[in-house]
């Protein structure tokens, strides 16, 4: 997983499509490669990690991604419920090296302390609040 | 609103108390004043009894110091056979007999009596210790001559007091007791006790009488006992009410600031984002213009403009809610054609490329009087939901209105041949910020919560049936009276 050459795997879960571009961009931007997918709402994403045989076997080298940037408000399952039952998934499966960063415009400490307590949580990026370095060191910091 | 069985609003805990104690307190009263009735009955008739006693006695000192001394030395003898002698005054014991005797035939019922355990001869049947009172009278007025000693038998089937007194030899009988030449006993003393003076009286006259008045100052007693419960039961009750008021208001209030801080939660976040989305695209159109990537630059200007329109209509929505709190006062008809086609012309650009047909039927006597605003918006919100929500794979698709009434209600119907809305999401419809097709439509998640707002102002029903076939909201109306000039 820590071989810089191959591409790193990405899935983005945001229900705008400007968000989802901007990040992509901005990933871009670091000069590393990646194979990024991207879900619109919490429940398609736990639809993809619940679906957890077949998407292994259609992605053995990208599947489970190794970084989430996760939303908090979505329609249909919002951020936080996605975090709940995603957490309850984990139990006894191998998702060890799928970290989740948080990825939303909101900085109230409600939400950041309830994103954070999950152990698997590792980081709150605030919408347009970061700047590539920034990204990019934290890519790095998963990387190591 | 929870369903609290009656016996649980009568007979609340507060109550119980209240009604223990209420009925103890009866129970206390009725048995009490039943013991105080017979206490002070039966002190009457003593009372009675003792001033027929004194009267007798004083009666008889009196007539021996007047009458019986001043004849001792006379022509006129003093002994027991008076009635044939024209020369002769009966005994002061007589006397007294006579007169107790006299007062019983008056009628009062009650009757005197005198006896001894040393009756003159001529007594002897009448005047000594014949039945167990007497014996027992005789016994303890001969030890304590000052007591009284008295009790109540049934005579001749009714209750009568015998009420007895210890008669006390006087100086001015002692001689004659001693000298008379009958005397069954000589050596008698001045203060020796004689004999007993017994009155009796029969006890059911006052007793009936006496009760009569205390039974209905107990009834008096008894109602003002039950008015000052009933008092009391009303107070509780207006205190209960007063304190379930302030709950449901304190309710209300927590209701409404949990809707306010997730008003301001929402209206924030979705107002911010297109702001940063935006300042975040114009970063990258020039970018691109740097880089020459011109395309990109226009596909993201476009972009930038959207998110501009989008958060104009958000506040433009959030006002709409905002101004549901404040009543229009002006009242005005309603023109529901105008208004269908105003709605219509202003919103079929919702549809796209796909023909609706659009049908509107109002079913009304008169123009309804109403508050123009609040119809317009709950019929534009209505009419753009069911436009937004258009399912494609239909062959044909309508969206129909229709207002019709009833002598006291309006109703407005909006159907429509939609994609419908989830089931499990139904729940949810009036809430504020919910969307459940993101992906056919970007609306603000307020209109449905806005149309709601509007309803409850108007004190009517909103109710909504969807499913894949479609989904028709109707809403019922109270109508306004029109004052009649």
């Amino acid at each position: 997983m820590t071989n810089g050459k191959s591409d790193i795997s990405i899935l983005i879960i945001d229900d705008e499509q400007i968000d989802r571009y901007a990040l992509t961009r901005d990933l871009r931007s670091t000069g590393y490669s990646f194979r990024i997918i991207e879900k619109e709402n919490g429940q398609d994403a736990l639809d993809f990690f619940e679906d957890y045989e077949n998407q292994k076997a259609l992605n053995p080298d990208d599947y489970p991604p190794l970084i989430s940037f996760l939303d908090i408000n979505m329609p249909l399952l919002t951020g936080h419920q996605f975090l709940e039952k995603y957490s309850k998934l984990r139990n006894g499966m191998e998702f060890i090296n799928n970290i989740v960063m948080m990825f939303t415009s909101s900085e109230r400490e409600e939400d950041i302390e309830r994103s954070l307590a999950y152990p698997f949580v590792k980081d709150y990026l605030i919408k347009g609040k970061y700047n590539k370095e920034e990204l990019k060191s934290k890519i790095e910091k998963v990387l190591e | 609103m929870r369903f609290i069985p009656w016996r649980d609003k009568v007979f609340g805990r507060s109550y119980l108390p209240v009604i223990l104690l209420f009925v103890g307190s009866l129970a206390f009263l009725a048995f009490s004043n039943d013991n105080n009735t017979r206490d002070l009955l039966a002190f009457a008739v003593k009372q009675n009894a003792t001033a027929l006693n004194v009267s007798l006695r004083t009666f008889r000192s009196l007539y021996t110091e007047e009458v019986v001394n001043k004849l001792k030395n006379s022509e006129f003898s003093v002994n027991h056979e008076f009635h044939n002698n024209a020369k002769a005054v009966p005994l002061p014991a007589n006397m007294t007999i006579m007169l107790g005797e006299r007062i019983k035939h008056a009628g009062s019922g009650s009757y005197a009596n005198l006896y001894s355990p040393f009756p003159f001869p001529w007594r002897k049947s009448t005047g000594g210790l014949n039945d167990s009172f007497k014996r027992e009278a005789w016994e303890f007025l001969s030890k304590y001559p000052s007591k009284e000693f008295y009790r109540i038998e049934t005579i001749n089937g009714e209750p009568h007091l015998r009420y007895a007194k210890a008669d006390i030899l006087q100086d001015s009988c002692v001689n004659c007791h001693n000298t008379h030449p009958q005397t069954p006993r000589r050596g008698w003393k001045e203060g020796d006790v004689r004999g007993i003076l017994e009155v009796t009286q029969p006890t059911n006259l006052i007793f009936e009488k006496g009760k009569q008045v205390v039974e209905k100052q107990l009834l008096t007693i008894m109602i003002s006992g039950v008015l000052g419960v009933l008092a009391i039961v009303l107070v509780i009750l207006s205190f209960r009410h007063q304190l379930a008021v302030q709950k449901s208001l304190q309710i209300n209030l927590e209701k409404r600031n949990d809707e306010l801080e997730q008003f301001s939660y929402r209206s924030s976040h979705d107002l911010k984002a297109p702001l940063t989305s935006s300042k975040r695209l114009a970063n990258f159109v020039s970018e691109d213009i740097e880089s020459g990537n011109l395309s990109e630059a226009l596909k993201n200007t476009t972009i930038i403009h959207q998110q501009m329109e989008k958060l104009e209509n958000l506040v433009t929505d959030i006002l709409d809610l905002a101004k549901t709190d404040v009543n229009q006062d002006n009242i005005e008809e309603i023109d529901f054609e105008s208004m269908f086609r105003g709605a219509i012309e202003k919103l079929s650009f919702l549809a796209h490329d796909i023909e609706v047909e659009m049908v509107a039927s109002v079913e009304l006597l008169n123009r309804p009087l109403g508050e123009k605003a609040r119809f317009t918006q709950i019929t534009e919100n209505l009419i753009s939901n069911a436009l937004k929500y258009c399912d494609r794979n239909k062959s044909e698709h309508y969206v129909r209105m229709k207002v019709q009434e009833d002598s006291k209600r309006l109703f407005i119907t909006i159907e429509d041949n939609g994609v419908g809305i989830p089931i499990e999401h139904q729940d949810k419809l009036f809430e504020m910020f919910q969307r459940f097709h993101p992906t056919l439509s970007s609306g603000s998640g307020l209109g449905l919560a806005i149309v709601k707002k509007h309803v409850d102002r108007m004190l009517g029903e909103i109710s909504c049936r969807s499913s894949s076939m479609g989904t028709e909201f109707r809403i019922e109306l109270p109508k306004i009276a029109r004052k009649i000039l």
